[in-house]
């Protein structure tokens, strides 16, 4: 038998293609066109952006080549992806979790398909991408890629 | 055996009476609660109860005993849950489980609609087990109008019922591999879980499965092109994941993670009210899919151990059987196409019966146990509905099992059930 841990070496799983997006973005401040650190926080969702963004962490986008590295602390990260729109008791946290992010940051809001507050109207700053509903994984990329200014590929 | 899986009361001025949702194998009653006999009958019963305040084992306290906050943002868990865990050292005392921040209040807002715009908030409780919730849901709208769907929709059915029950298995076994940092074993079910979802894409139009099941029919009956495609894909999928499974059987590293962790004793079990592969790692042979005629190909996977590894080992012989099930009632619906030479779409078929009114149960075997729903229907508009989720039960049995172990097995335990803070809250 052979030593496992060889199992599937020679697959290839990684994706080669660009990851294009029409959605406009604002300016991120700071240059991370080599390196990003993103945390996720879900402030109520349906859960499928939550299994989204799992799926985003998968071989086929192989986010690490393109230098996206996802933190375990909103104090590690640069980008703050925002997933849903918030419960009431999820206020606090999403505000206390925005104010331990360093400077410069952003945050990407994915809004789902759940009904909820805005973030607007909660005068979250450095807004810098909003998406409707649950977008698929590869415009997700896209639309990171698109703020650190690369293209995929 | 009876189970309870509900208790509710309609919240109706001068209504203050309390109604138990009961299961009987395959049916489900809905009974009036007679009382302290019925209270004590059904050990679950305050648990069901309390299931929208805090659940667990209760408070510990002492010299030394600290409560260790785990949520609702963390690192560790991807949704918005609150969990206390009560640890002495490292051992955890008891676990009490707060999922009031992720509480939307989804039954409320199916009241008031139709079946046919509530349809769509009951897939939202929980995405993952979207197609679960959305069945258990229409059937019950279904039983309480008399709408009867035909055999090419139920096949339909199954079919988006198992194609949910693949990823999510995946999910669960990819996550207790991640735990161990079984990369190679992680890395291969990621990439197995993304193409589960890129198939529901091609074969129902969503990633998810949503807007698929309608009340009385399902959106479209896909085409012979892109059955070939998704039966290819089973073979492909069955092939390379009992491969690996195979392989990551023999890791000492990581069976040692799962032998013995968080162990279901069956009375416990059943004292608790849990269902799904949870149940069946703990010795019982119980699925709501053996009475349907339609799946020929079940054979119900069941452990002894009633341990992390026996759940984790449950859902990879699920997850094969379920390969199985798709295949064949993908060809029953290739042969169907044949017959009547068209790939056109299936209108659902209602009889002009949604507008009437009555009341009905309906349920589904989700990837991690039965959901019910109960819905009182009004001249066409909901007047109640109630859902039983599993992830009550499941998060229940964690808080009973994990307690004696330390914080290292929490992932272990946790995932095994699979649980969702969305499914518990709603």
């Amino acid at each position: 038998m052979k030593w496992w841990p060889l199992y599937g070496i020679k697959k290839k799983l990684t994706e080669q293609t660009e990851y294009l997006t029409h959605h406009t973005v604002e300016k991120l401040e700071g240059n991370f066109s080599r390196s990003l650190h993103i945390y996720t926080i879900d402030v109520g969702n349906s859960n499928v952006l939550n299994f989204d963004i799992h799926a985003l962490k998968s071989s086929q986008y192989n986010t690490h080549k393109f230098g996206i590295f996802f933190a375990a602390t909103p104090r590690h990260a640069d980008l703050l992806i925002v997933l849903g729109c918030p419960t009431r008791k999820m206020i606090e946290p999403l505000l206390e979790t925005v104010n331990q992010l360093p400077k410069p940051y952003g945050i990407f809001w994915i809004k789902g398909c759940s009904a909820g507050m805005s973030l607007y109207d909660l005068k979250v700053k450095n807004i810098v991408s909003v998406l409707d509903g649950c977008p698929e994984p590869a415009e997700i990329l896209a639309v990171i890629l698109k703020l650190v200014k690369r293209t995929g590929s | 055996m009876k189970r309870l899986l509900g208790v509710f009361n309609r919240n109706e001025r001068n209504d203050d009476r309390e109604f138990l949702l009961i299961q009987d194998n395959n049916r489900f009653d809905i009974k009036e609660c007679s009382g302290a006999g019925d209270k004590k009958k059904y050990g679950n019963y305050r648990l069901i109860k309390k299931r929208n305040g805090i659940i667990g084992t209760g408070k510990s306290s002492g010299d030394g005993v600290f409560d260790f906050r785990y949520g609702p943002v963390t690192g560790g868990i991807n949704e918005c849950g609150m969990l206390h865990l009560y640890t002495y050292g490292e051992r955890i005392l008891s676990v009490e489980i707060d999922a009031s921040y992720k509480h939307r209040g989804m039954e409320k807002r199916m009241t008031g609609k139709t079946p046919e715009e509530a349809i769509g908030t009951a897939e939202k409780i929980c995405g993952n087990f979207a197609v679960s919730h959305s069945l258990a849901f229409s059937s019950s709208v279904e039983n309480a109008l008399g709408i009867k769907t035909d055999e090419t929709v139920n096949r339909l059915r199954i079919t988006a019922l198992e194609m949910e029950r693949i990823y999510n298995h995946l999910y669960v076994i990819e996550k207790l591999a991640a735990a161990a940092a079984q990369k190679v074993l992680s890395s291969h079910l990621s990439a197995m879980f993304e193409e589960a979802l890129r198939m529901n894409k091609i074969l129902f139009n969503m990633r998810y499965i949503m807007n698929y099941n309608l009340i009385g029919g399902v959106k479209s009956i896909p085409g012979l092109n892109t059955i070939n495609k998704v039966l290819d894909w089973t073979e492909k999928l069955s092939d390379s994941f009992s491969t690996i499974y195979t392989y990551s059987m023999e890791s000492g590293n990581f069976l040692d993670r799962l032998h013995l962790t968080s162990v279901l004793k069956p009375e416990t079990a059943f004292g608790i009210g849990v269902t799904g592969p949870a149940l069946r790692a703990s010795g019982a042979v119980e699925d709501l899919r053996i009475n349907n005629s339609l799946i020929t190909e079940l054979q119900v996977q069941h452990k002894e151990e009633g341990d992390s590894l026996s759940r984790m080992e449950v859902r990879a012989g699920e997850l094969l059987n379920s390969l199985d099930i798709v295949k064949n009632q993908l060809k029953y619906i290739k042969t169907s196409h044949a017959r009547k030479n068209t790939e056109s779409g299936n209108i659902p078929n209602t009889d002009g019966k949604t507008g009437k009114s009555g009341s009905g149960t309906g349920a589904s075997e989700s990837p991690s146990g039965i959901i019910v729903y109960y819905t009182e229907i009004n001249d066409g508009k909901i007047s109640y509905v109630f859902a039983s989720t599993p992830s009550l039960f499941g998060f229940k049995a964690f808080s009973e099992t994990i307690t004696g172990h330390i914080f290292t097995d929490f992932p272990f335990s946790l995932e095994s059930f699979g649980v969702h803070f969305a499914d518990l809250a709603r």
